[in-house]
């Protein structure tokens, strides 16, 4: 497919020339984040939505954005706390979007039982416990579960949290050590 | 201490995800068979969050996320580039905009009179002829109406000629940007205008009067 260019008046074929680098330079950067930070944002959208077509959802959408402002962010070493923040806000508005048409079509009806594994034991208990723990998590308030999240991924330390959510390293611990209480007391 | 305060500081201990735990707490284990139930429960119930929280967390991401990530980005390119564009194109809006609304105030506007108001339809061939005719001051005429406004019907001079004459249509509800713009114009104290009836249906003619129209800034501010 042929690609035109149109030259607005009043701008020189330089100056275009130019913009068109700045964006391809642009674009090469965020595919380069793309791969570096798509897996975080997919797994921030999950640790929150507990459903792999919501988070991928989510997580396409938020880097979308993340793309579409990428040029705006002036500190481009804060893309990771930005794209985390972005995502967590968007799964969570999800969320709450999926339990309000969740109440309105079960309202009036008896909750039906959550479907087990039908084979092995041991299999079924650790479905029940990670479905305790998700509902769990969920009751979480919304502070503590980012923290558990981001703190329980592979490849991130503490450290790491504290300079994605900008926050103070004490601030991280205190909010890991509440968030796993409150879990411990709910699962009891 | 008693037991129930070392219970809460081994949940306390396991959820900060201590390593070690105080002397104290550790022989008080081992002469109180409870808390060291306790303990052996809450060991396996942090054990079973930090497995589950990290199975979570840490979720196979699908092969498909950055090639749709990619997909979307591919149909909604340039973006970044047309931010600029995009501010120009609402520039450009704004203007056709400001030009728009500077010409409906400006703009000849229509004046509607009321069947009595009509003339003949065979008194009248065509406005020019109309213009040529006698003054139409013996009946009720939409100069009438502009009388009101300080806008006065005089007879058909013959110095006058059709060419020369602005056209304009006065609606009875923009006589007021009308006078202003009377006001405005170089040639203060005499307006020559054409009005014209709005017709009900398509076989009552236009009515066409010649007019003269003085003392706007006194009468309509």
């Amino acid at each position: 497919m042929q690609e035109l260019v149109l030259i607005q008046p009043g701008r020189t074929l330089q100056e275009q020339t130019v913009r068109e680098a700045e964006r391809l330079d642009s674009h090469g950067e965020f595919e380069a984040r793309l791969v570096d930070c798509g897996p975080l944002a997919y797994r921030v959208a999950q640790g929150v939505l507990h459903n792999k077509a919501d988070a991928e959802d989510v997580a396409q959408e938020a880097l979308l954005r993340a793309y579409r402002k990428f040029d705006r962010l002036r500190d481009r070493a804060r893309f990771r706390a930005w794209l985390v923040r972005i995502v967590y806000r968007l799964a969570l508005d999800r969320l709450r979007s999926s339990k309000r048409r969740e109440r309105r079509e079960t309202s009036g009806t008896f909750p039906e039982p959550r479907p087990t594994a039908p084979t092995a034991e041991d299999l079924a208990a650790s479905t029940e416990f990670r479905a305790r723990l998700e509902r769990a998590m969920d009751e979480l308030p919304e502070k503590l579960r980012l923290v558990l999240l981001l703190a329980a991924m592979q490849g991130y330390t503490l450290e790491e949290v504290s300079g994605i959510l900008g926050i103070p390293m004490g601030t991280v611990k205190s909010r890991l050590f509440f968030a796993r209480k409150q879990l411990a007391e709910k699962l009891r | 201490m008693n037991c129930r305060q070392y219970q809460k500081r081994i949940l306390d201990a396991f959820a900060a995800g201590e390593a070690t735990f105080p002397d104290a707490l550790v022989g008080h284990n081992r002469s109180c068979r409870a808390c060291r139930a306790y303990w052996e429960s809450q060991a396996s119930l942090f054990c079973s969050i930090d497995a589950g929280v990290k199975a979570i967390a840490n979720e196979e991401v699908p092969r498909s996320l950055a090639p749709g990530v990619r997909a979307l980005l591919n149909d909604e390119l340039p973006s970044p580039s047309s931010w600029m564009s995009a501010w120009e194109v609402a520039a450009v809006a704004a203007a056709i905009l400001a030009v728009s609304f500077g010409s409906v105030l400006y703009r000849p506007v229509r004046h509607t009179v009321s069947p009595n108001d009509r003339v003949p339809a065979h008194s009248v061939e065509s406005p020019v002829a109309v213009m040529r005719r006698p003054a139409v001051d013996a009946r009720p005429s939409p100069s009438r109406e502009l009388k009101r406004t300080g806008a006065r019907a005089f007879g058909h001079s013959a110095e006058i000629s059709a060419a020369a004459m602005p056209e304009v249509i006065v609606l009875p509800e923009e006589r007021a940007a009308f006078a202003r713009f009377v006001a405005d114009t170089p040639e203060q104290g005499v307006v020559l205008a054409v009005t014209r009836a709005a017709p009900s249906n398509e076989d009552v003619p236009f009515q066409i009067a010649v007019l003269e129209i003085h003392e706007f800034g006194s009468s309509v501010a």
